[in-house]
């Protein structure tokens, strides 16, 4: 082994051919929380990769300001390494990140380097992974095609009225512990039981280290690290790195599409990228606007959002759905980030705090909740079945005041209130759990066309659990496998199923 | 927001164009930073009114950095390679394991130190 070591190490010295020449350089002058100003250099490029020499070594750095007199520069390690008058080098390059499959089942940082101990990063035969730009265009309109294949989330609830498509970005927004990372974690989950694998691309933005691990130790416990990439900026990491986590995983997401694939990028939680970015303008003393955010908080969002697409049939037909969440204080979307985040996806998902602690879980607000783009991309069945359960639900919001005086309403709003019971009861759904469309639909169906009138609440789950063990067992022939293989409830189908809530009521 | 010394450099030259003395000129220009709380990088500014005043008459400074001391020698003769006009400071930098490194007005280097091949057969 050693002597192989010695043979390459001989053939790389011979190999070598000395062109020394000018090269254009700069020098730190100011130095402070992970900013460097720099001198010289007057032909950077914007976002260029810079070198600034250290006693222990090059360390990297970005040029961020371009202006009339020097370079701010976000440094990309140990800010304390660098010093003032520590010379600075051009690369004509700008940040880049390996891509490839070898990322899969890893958790990397956003500059690509392995934070889970195993290992380096290493392609096929050993040779190292290609590299791609941190920042690009998004694809153009040419290169799109409109969203219409589903991505199921596993949560019935979601799939049923506010479906999300392939190539969608569905926002996530609500208060803290109202269950935004878990709606996220059960749609990675739920791409196990997908016929089309989906890449899922879990981006961590100023997480608590104990938090990522056990996520981490969840998605591996279940399989599904297999198809999943985490990049980890937690929360002790400097502002730069949380401003890169996002673009990182827009960036593996992108390979995958490119390719054909699917991708699925969850960015958990932009309100903390934002803030991350605020922190490094205000050290870059670019100027504050609204809630001391910089002028370009829009756009870093929004051409970040953007990268997500269904490419066409001439681009492989690849696609890159992102799960963006936001995190709001006392249920206040109308603040600046989440507005801002509102306008720019095609729709989301509101968690409620109230919801969550009456024990409604997950605590989707569907009043507040709207898929723009995802109904189109719906599940056939699921949009036969679930068709009427949103009018149901908000002809029983409406009603829900009245709960208390049910004895003393007619019969006709009585129904009403107890379908309405019934059906909050049918979605809810624990923790981790995502459930197959083929399973959701069947359930739905006996719950909207009133085989489940008259069951007790907690009864519900029981039912749940029965009803579709019973059909796995005894109408997979018949009722489950065409729902799966075909996502279609035609008149056969639908039959069967009637005739199983039929069997199953009578046991 | 911090001046940059090019800023300082560029004043005080156009002083002493002015007719200004030399005398005043520094003297006011040290006013001028202590009182702008900046008068810890009087060492950058000197330098830049240095390449400045270089700059000016058609040559360039050139700092020459060798690993290790040369002889009297040696020394003139690198120095010999140079133009009258340029202002040119040599310095030991052992950092360089061999060989030597130029920098001409700050911002441009020519590397031909051992350090530097060894960076890019090992990077």
């Amino acid at each position: 082994m050693s002597y192989e070591i010695i043979e390459k190490l001989k053939k790389e010295i011979a190999g070598y051919k000395e062109d020394p020449k000018w090269q254009a350089v700069g020098a730190v002058v100011e130095t402070a929380d992970g900013i460097a100003r720099v001198s010289g250099l007057t032909g950077a490029l914007s976002q260029e990769l810079l070198e600034i020499d250290t006693p222990s070594g090059k360390i990297s750095a970005i040029a961020f300001n371009l202006e009339e007199e020097s370079i701010g520069a976000i440094v990309l390690d140990e800010p304390s390494k660098v010093a003032v008058g520590a010379r600075v080098r051009g690369t004509g390059v700008v940040l880049s990140l390996p891509v490839g499959d070898a990322l899969l089942g890893r958790v990397i940082s956003p500059l690509g380097v392995p934070v889970d101990g195993k290992g380096v990063l290493v392609g096929d035969n050993n040779t190292p992974l290609a590299r791609s730009p941190l920042e690009r265009s998004a694809p153009d309109v040419v290169s799109r095609e409109s969203v219409r294949e589903p991505l199921h989330s596993g949560i019935k609830a979601i799939d049923a009225m506010i479906p999300i498509g392939r190539g969608q970005r569905e926002l996530i927004i609500g208060d803290r512990q109202t269950g935004k990372t878990a709606i996220a974690l059960d749609t990675i989950l739920n791409q196990k039981n997908e016929k089309k694998r989906t890449i899922c691309i879990y981006v961590a933005i100023g997480q608590k280290q104990s938090k990522l691990a056990q996520i981490e130790r969840r998605l591996r416990e279940q399989g599904a690290m297999e198809y999943t990439v985490i990049i980890s900026a937690p929360a002790g990491a400097p502002a730069p790195m949380l401003y890169l986590a996002p673009f990182a995983g827009a960036t593996i997401g992108e390979f995958f599409m490119d390719r054909g694939e699917d991708a699925l990028v969850v960015y958990d939680d932009l309100s903390k990228h934002a803030d991350a970015y605020r922190e490094m303008s205000l050290l870059l003393r670019r100027s504050p606007g609204r809630e001391a955010y910089p002028g370009d908080i829009f756009y870093l969002h929004s051409r970040l959002l953007e990268r997500s697409a269904k490419l066409d049939e001439a681009h492989g037909r690849g696609s890159l759905t992102a799960l963006p969440i936001i995190e709001t204080k006392l249920g206040d979307v109308s603040a600046y980030i989440p507005t801002n985040v509102i306008s720019i996806t095609d729709g989301q998902i509101y968690l409620e705090s109230d919801l969550f602690y009456q024990g409604v879980r997950p605590a989707v607000n569907v009043g507040l909740s709207v898929s723009r783009v995802g109904s189109s991309a719906q599940t056939k069945a699921m949009k036969k079945v679930a068709g009427k359960l949103r009018l149901e639900l908000a002809q029983f919001r409406e009603l829900a005041a009245f709960v208390q005086f049910a004895s003393d309403l007619d019969e006709a709003t009585r129904s009403k209130i107890a379908r309405g019971e019934l059906l909050t009861e049918v979605l809810k759904q624990a923790d981790g759990s995502p459930q197959p469309f083929y399973h959701t639909v069947p359930l739905l169906y006996a719950a909207l066309n009133g085989y489940m009138d008259g069951l007790a609440r907690d009864t519900v789950r029981d039912f749940e659990r029965r009803f579709i063990e019973y059909l796995d067992l005894r109408h997979k022939e018949d009722v489950i496998t065409p729902l799966a293989d075909t996502g279609v409830l035609d008149d056969k189908t639908e039959e069967a199923l009637k005739h199983a809530i039929t069997q199953f009521k009578a046991l | 927001m911090k001046t940059s010394p090019r800023i300082y450099a560029k004043a005080f030259l156009s002083a002493l164009g002015l007719g200004v003395s030399e005398e005043l000129a520094i003297k006011r220009l040290k006013q001028s930073l202590v009182k702008r709380g900046e008068h810890a990088r009087i060492v950058e500014v000197t330098e830049e009114v240095e390449k400045l005043m270089v700059n000016e008459k058609g040559g360039k400074v050139v700092v020459i950095e060798f690993a290790r001391a040369q002889d009297a020698k040696a020394r003139k003769n690198m120095l010999d390679l140079f133009d009258k006009k340029d202002r040119v400071i040599t310095k030991i930098n052992p950092r360089l394991v061999a060989g030597l490194r130029v920098l001409r007005d700050g911002e441009w280097e020519y590397d031909m130190s051992l350090n530097a091949k060894l960076e890019k057969i090992l990077p």
